[in-house]
């Protein structure tokens, strides 16, 4: 039989002043947090993220079409955007939209603070490393500042390794299943629950903690991954090593190597997959204690962040989590201030990768800045930081040798200070732009209605096939993009047309009709690039082909002589008009439309089994 | 059995401790390397020489191909681009082939290829070489179509003829800092275009050269202006 992993201090948790200061020190970051969630936003995540909740609650387009995450950060996007369904009216109010699309995620911060202060070593110091969690920089950034619902899976995955920790082996399998439904990552501490269940407890209990893993998992994945796997498997394949294989823009620490050191991608992702998994092989060489469990799930997160070949900075708060939990198990004050050097190298590189005016320009409009949050040195120093700081974490968790009491305590105290200081000088830099965004910024309608415009403008590339006439027959394969194909509800405010990068005139065969394009109504273009995947296509004028096209299929064929020679031309565009659903779902009462919706769908021919289109 | 206990468990630390510093320094030996992914490596294609002497030969859709294939393994050579530049100004090319090599020209190297248009054009205007210039003066228009609209180098279109292939009306152009002194211009309204520091000192228009709701450095001004002597003037 296992010793008990319960090896807390006995000092029974008592009310010090200090510990008082610092649970009042809490309610001051988390009342300073709600204050300062309405009004800043990653420009095409918040935006991709309203907008999903529009094209379920104004288009009426199934909620699992086009999301590519697990069902728990749709339900909770779908829940704290319902107002929107009732009242159409306040689209627009978006520091609301915003606030609440930010609140489950903060909620999980809260959770995951609660969580660490349950586990800390030393109850003493539980509301201290509850603090220092909700000061970490990242957490910070991510949650309140950036608006990504990673907080969500971070707190199932903390939720799980406390519950390994406390010996609820199944439990942990259920919050591991969870976090997954969420986003994926959290599947990576399994096998780490496997071993530690069969080493502490017995391989009953590590089977049935797998198997209670795999039942939530499934049961959270089915509903996003039934008929999808396709799409999600592609979005993450796409996001992970990039449209051709082997390129993806990337926080990770590949990109360190030298340029002639080419390694697949592929195999990157492998390591990071294969590291956690040799952590927990060799946590079978003996029967780990609290402090080898934590380490061993903080090192997972790691590997799984920084050697993930598609990383972007925001993953590494799925790193805050479990770092603060170990250093909270350990009272490991040295961690603790490596993780906050990590999580601010991982801010600063994401301002070296994107900047930080988008953040300002969904509410504000965009506009000139301070520039007082912005890139402060090369990326790829930043990068070589990351690396020697994570080294740093891998090497102090190992030395089991603690410091001498006052320096431990007088390390974590300046740990928990650095957090307070970044956390004002973050604060005060944050509400500093937007103070000056809105003074200065004109045109505050703008910032949104372009990037819902542009996260909803799906460009389709065509598969083109030569046939012996010297024509061309091209293929576009709309797939889980096109979420109005079936959806005539949706269709309705929908747009088709044909992008070409220099158009050069010719005859195209749509649907069995023959015609110039040159003779459809077009518009001309200012577009520096459309994305395609991730791959950038320039293009000046457009063909309208709505009309054409309805009802809109996932997989249209379309015939052009001559053929373009132009790659990637003519592209197949799909607009939404949000402005048009939304004053139609405004001006028509729920029921009404609801009725409306019914109808429609009744009055309406089934809709295409996907790839059965013929010609 | 403690003693061995012991044993194992200092060995296993230091295994341990060994395995996360040459994992720390396996990857710290990867420092000194560059901020992006390692694309394919750029080379010169070798198939790139008989594919623009088959193209020079015979400005077909099918040698187009052969040639865009090298074209896409590597940089583009500044030999392979003149030489691109001059067999799309002197042959009568096929209009997709054409639009498909300005395409290629844009991504491949935007600036060197207008820096070859503007001299191939002076120098057909000067030889009296009607068809080099018409089709230079398209393959500069297109290119101009194709720049991207925060690009703000300097180009230089001075003593070109750039009456031929003009860009439809409506589509807008990003001209910013383009000479076009001493240049000659057919009658055009452009719209929503940039003209931020371009230059049209000398410049000579059959007809009028119109430009509306157009920018002007900070100022996007809503009507129509003309081009006389050099200036934009209000209509």
């Amino acid at each position: 039989m296992a010793p008990a992993l319960d090896q807390k201090t006995s000092v029974p948790p008592r009310s010090t002043a200090s510990s008082r200061a610092t649970l009042w020190a809490i309610g001051i970051v988390l009342a300073a947090e709600l204050a300062a969630l309405p009004w800043t936003g990653h420009a095409y995540d918040v935006a991709s993220f309203l907008s999903h909740a529009d094209r379920v609650y104004f288009a009426h387009v199934p909620p699992t079409r086009l999301w590519a995450f697990g069902s728990i950060p749709l339900l909770a996007l779908l829940i704290s955007q319902l107002p929107m369904l009732f009242f159409p009216q306040i689209w627009r109010a978006l520091p609301l939209r915003i606030f609440i699309l930010k609140l489950p995620a903060w909620c999980a911060d809260v959770v995951s603070a609660g969580i660490i202060r349950a586990c800390s070593a030393d109850p003493r110091l539980g509301n201290g490393w509850a603090l220092r969690y909700l000061l970490d920089p990242i957490v910070v950034f991510v949650t309140v500042f950036h608006g990504q619902a990673d907080a969500l899976p971070n707190a199932f995955a903390v939720a799980g390794i406390a519950a390994t920790l406390y010996e609820r082996y199944e439990l942990a399998g259920l919050l591991f299943g969870l976090g997954a439904g969420a986003k994926f990552y959290p599947a990576a501490f399994v096998p780490l629950l496997v071993v530690v269940a069969y080493r502490r407890a017995s391989w009953r209990r590590a089977l049935l903690a797998a198997l209670t893993f795999g039942a939530a998992a499934a049961l959270t994945l089915l509903p996003v991954f039934w008929g999808r796997a396709g799409s999600i498997a592609g979005a993450w394949a796409n996001n992970s090593f990039g449209p051709e294989g082997n390129r993806v823009a990337t926080a990770s620490l590949w990109t360190l190597l030298p340029q002639g050191i080419a390694i697949n991608p592929q195999f990157e992702q492998l390591a990071a997959v294969a590291i956690p998994l040799l952590l927990a092989v060799w946590e079978l060489r003996h029967v780990p204690d609290r402090r080898d469990i934590a380490r061993a799930a903080m090192l997972t997160a790691g590997s799984i962040v920084l050697l993930n070949p598609g990383a972007h900075p925001p993953f590494f708060l799925w790193i805050a989590g479990p770092l603060v939990l170990y250093a909270a198990v350990a009272d490991d004050g040295i961690v603790s201030l490596a993780g906050i050097a990590l999580s601010c190298l991982a801010i600063f590189t994401q301002f070296c990768q994107e900047g930080s005016d988008e953040y300002f320009s969904l509410v504000f409009g965009r506009g000139p800045n301070l520039g007082w949050l912005r890139c402060v040195a090369p990326f790829e120093f930043l990068q070589k930081l990351v690396l020697l700081t994570a080294a740093a974490i891998v090497v102090a968790s190992w030395v089991r040798r603690r410091p001498p009491q006052r320096w431990a305590t007088a390390i974590r105290l300046a740990g928990q200070a650095a957090a307070s200081i970044i956390f004002v000088t973050f604060a005060a830099a944050a509400a500093a732009e937007v103070a000056f965004a809105a003074a200065t910024h004109a045109d505050r309608v703008d910032g949104f209605a372009a990037e819902e415009a542009l996260v909803n403008t799906f460009a389709v590339a065509p598969r083109v096939e030569a046939l012996a006439d010297g024509s061309c027959r091209l293929t576009y394969e709309a797939d889980d993009i096109l979420v109005y194909a079936g959806e005539p509800f949706a269709a309705r405010f929908a747009t088709a047309s044909l992008g070409y990068t220099l158009f050069s005139s010719g005859d195209v065969t749509i649907r069995g009709r023959t015609f110039p394009v040159a003779s459809l109504p077009s518009t001309f273009e200012r577009r520096d690039v459309l994305t395609l995947g991730q791959k950038g296509v320039r293009l000046t004028r457009e063909f309208d082909v709505s009309s054409l096209l309805r009802p809109f299929r996932y997989v249209e064929r379309i015939v052009e002589r001559p053929c373009t020679l132009v790659d990637e031309n003519p592209v197949l565009i799909y607009r939404f008009n949000f402005d048009a659903a939304h004053a139609a779902a405004a001006a028509t009462p729920l029921f009404e439309r609801l009725n409306l919706l019914r109808r429609t769908v009744q009055e309406t021919v089934p809709p295409p089994i996907k790839g059965a289109y013929h010609a | 059995m403690s003693v061995l206990q012991g044993r194992r468990r200092r060995y296993a630390r230091s295994a341990v401790s060994a395995l996360a510093v040459a994992w720390s320094l396996g990857a710290l030996a990867g420092c000194g390397g560059v901020s992006q992914r390692p694309g394919r490596a750029p080379a010169v294609a070798a198939s790139t020489a008989p594919a623009i002497a088959a193209f020079e030969r015979d400005p077909n859709a099918a040698n187009w191909e052969a040639l865009h294939a090298s074209l896409l393994k590597g940089a583009i050579a500044p030999e392979i681009e003149s030489r691109l530049i001059e067999a799309l100004a002197n042959r009568q090319v096929p209009r997709n082939v054409f639009a498909a090599a300005a395409v290629d020209l844009a991504t491949l190297d935007w600036g060197g290829a207008i820096q070859w248009v503007q001299k191939v054009n002076v120098a057909a205007r000067g030889g009296r070489n009607p068809t080099a210039v018409a089709n230079s003066s398209a393959l500069a228009w297109m290119l101009l179509a194709l720049r991207p609209t925060y690009a703000n180098d300097p180009v230089d279109l001075t003593h070109a003829d750039l009456r031929s292939g003009s860009p439809p009306d409506g589509l807008p152009l990003n001209l910013a800092r383009v000479d076009f002194s001493r240049s000659e211009l057919s009658a055009m309204t452009w719209s929503n275009s940039v003209l931020t520091d371009a230059l049209f000192l000398g410049t000579s228009v059959d007809g009028v050269l119109k430009c509306t709701n157009c920018t002007f450095g900070t100022l996007q001004y809503g009507g129509t202006v003309v081009l006389s002597d050099g200036k934009w003037r209000p209509r």
